[in-house]
């Protein structure tokens, strides 16, 4: 059978859940103790896509580090990036979307890049009604599992198709 | 004077000579027989004493590290609980003191934690393996690298933790945290001042062996000068002041007791490679 890998970088504020979706992506658990990531944390998950085998490697880069002028080495290289908001820090989105708009696009604009907002168990009624001015691809729950195996899958699957066509 | 009689005289003479010296080639045998069972009694008596003396330290040394452990422990709950009524009182704390705080909480419940390891390991240093269990390195090194947060933030390094290949395997914990521990705290403090400091924690598992590699691009170590003291007591390289020349004694120290090797390749200017070799249980 054919192996790939294919890197996967997640980004984001502190506190948006990164750690945790790849924690619940690849070990199935989930942890309220939060832990600030200290640099760069590498997991890897293997999944089938028709008869490839594909070796996801996730690449957590802590919070803190985007403002580091060298952070673009960890990036070079990536298939993917997630770029991770908190449901209920909308700071955290704004953020997100000046990295999308005045790095990542230029940067890195034939690398995926999809929107997550994170934490959807935590929205009350006024947050899912600013949440509906945000443009994201996925929301998702680490705590609960909600579409965090789905949002990984398809951006696998984009990523191999692309490499494949 | 007749010859034949004279010859004869020499030879009964030679043959008494002969049997003379027979007798002294025997007792010499005797003697030297007799000075090798005092010199091994003596050699016997010195090592029982200095084995008496070994199990006193000994003895002494698990008292001091009883005492030590027990007499932390209530300070530790001190603070603990001062940290908790601190986080109660404060009024409308701003994120960055809020921070500190959970950090602090944490350096404590750590320092809890490993007093806690310790005085375990001391309860089952008859039997190395009740000590063994099962490690999960991503937590272990996270642990320590939180540990060292302020001393990483200051530093400005940037640390890879890579162990997709293995995460789990048997091991000491108290000893795997003090060797990992001691590497990294070196990789932190010989970090390359000019350039873009890193450390990168990778693991490798081949045949029957777990392979932990610190990679710094720090500062180096000129092997061909300095190779004797590297794992040497109080021994620092490079003329360096700021090093006590413990911790890389006790690495290699505790890879000796529990098993396991390290291996190094370093040049200077262009950093150092550490790898931890133990076996894979």
């Amino acid at each position: 059978m054919k192996s790939v890998n294919k890197k996967i970088v997640l980004l984001g504020n502190e506190g948006v859940g990164k750690t945790s979706l790849v924690k619940r992506y690849v070990n199935s658990i989930f942890s309220d103790e939060y832990l600030t990531t200290i640099g760069i944390k590498i997991s890897k998950k293997t999944v089938q896509i028709g008869e490839i085998e594909v070796n996801l490697m996730l690449w957590d880069i802590a919070g803190d580090m985007m403002n580091k002028t060298l952070y673009n080495n960890y990036l070079q290289g990536a298939h993917g990036i997630f770029l991770i908001a908190d449901a209920i820090r909308p700071e955290t989105y704004e953020s997100i979307i000046i990295e999308k708009e005045n790095h990542l696009s230029i940067d890195f604009k034939n690398t995926f890049t999809y929107v997550i907002i994170n934490k959807s168990d935590l929205i009350s009624e006024p947050q899912a009604d600013y949440l509906k001015a945000f443009k994201y691809d996925y929301l998702t729950s680490a705590k609960s599992g909600d579409n965090v195996e789905f949002a990984f899958q398809k951006m696998a699957e984009e990523i191999l198709k692309a490499s494949t066509s | 004077m007749n010859p034949l009689k004279t010859i004869e005289n020499l030879k009964l003479d030679i043959k008494k000579l002969e049997i003379e010296n027979e007798k002294l080639r025997h007792e010499n045998s005797h003697l030297t027989e007799k000075s090798e069972q005092l010199k091994a009694l003596n050699i016997k008596k010195t090592i029982e004493a200095q084995d008496a003396q070994l199990i006193k330290y000994n003895k002494e040394l698990e008292q001091f590290t009883y005492v030590a452990t027990h007499d932390l422990k209530s300070p530790l709950a001190n603070i603990q609980g001062y940290l908790d009524l601190l986080e109660i009182d404060l009024i409308d704390p701003n994120p960055e003191i809020l921070d500190s705080l959970k950090w602090l909480k944490y350096s404590v419940s750590e320092a809890r934690q490993v007093i806690h390891e310790l005085t375990n390991a001391l309860k089952a240093r008859n039997s190395k393996e009740e000590l063994l269990k099962v490690i999960n390195l991503e937590e272990l090194v996270e642990s320590i690298l939180s540990g060292m947060r302020s001393r990483i933030l200051k530093s400005n390094v940037i640390f890879i933790c890579d162990f997709t290949e293995i995460n789990e395997f048997h091991y000491y914990p108290v000893a795997l945290r003090s060797i990992l521990q001691n590497i990294i705290s070196n990789a932190i403090q010989y970090s390359s001042e000019t350039d873009f400091p890193e450390v990168k924690i990778t693991t490798f598992q081949q045949n029957d062996e777990v392979k932990i590699t610190i990679v710094d691009n720090g500062v180096g170590i000129d092997l061909d000068t300095n190779e004797s003291k590297v794992f040497g007591l109080f021994k620092r390289v490079n003329n360096d002041d700021n090093g006590s020349g413990i911790g890389m004694y006790i690495v290699n120290k505790l890879l000796e007791n529990y098993g396991g090797k390290l291996e190094l390749k370093s040049e200077l200017g262009k950093g150092s490679e550490f790898t931890v070799i133990i076996p894979y249980k």
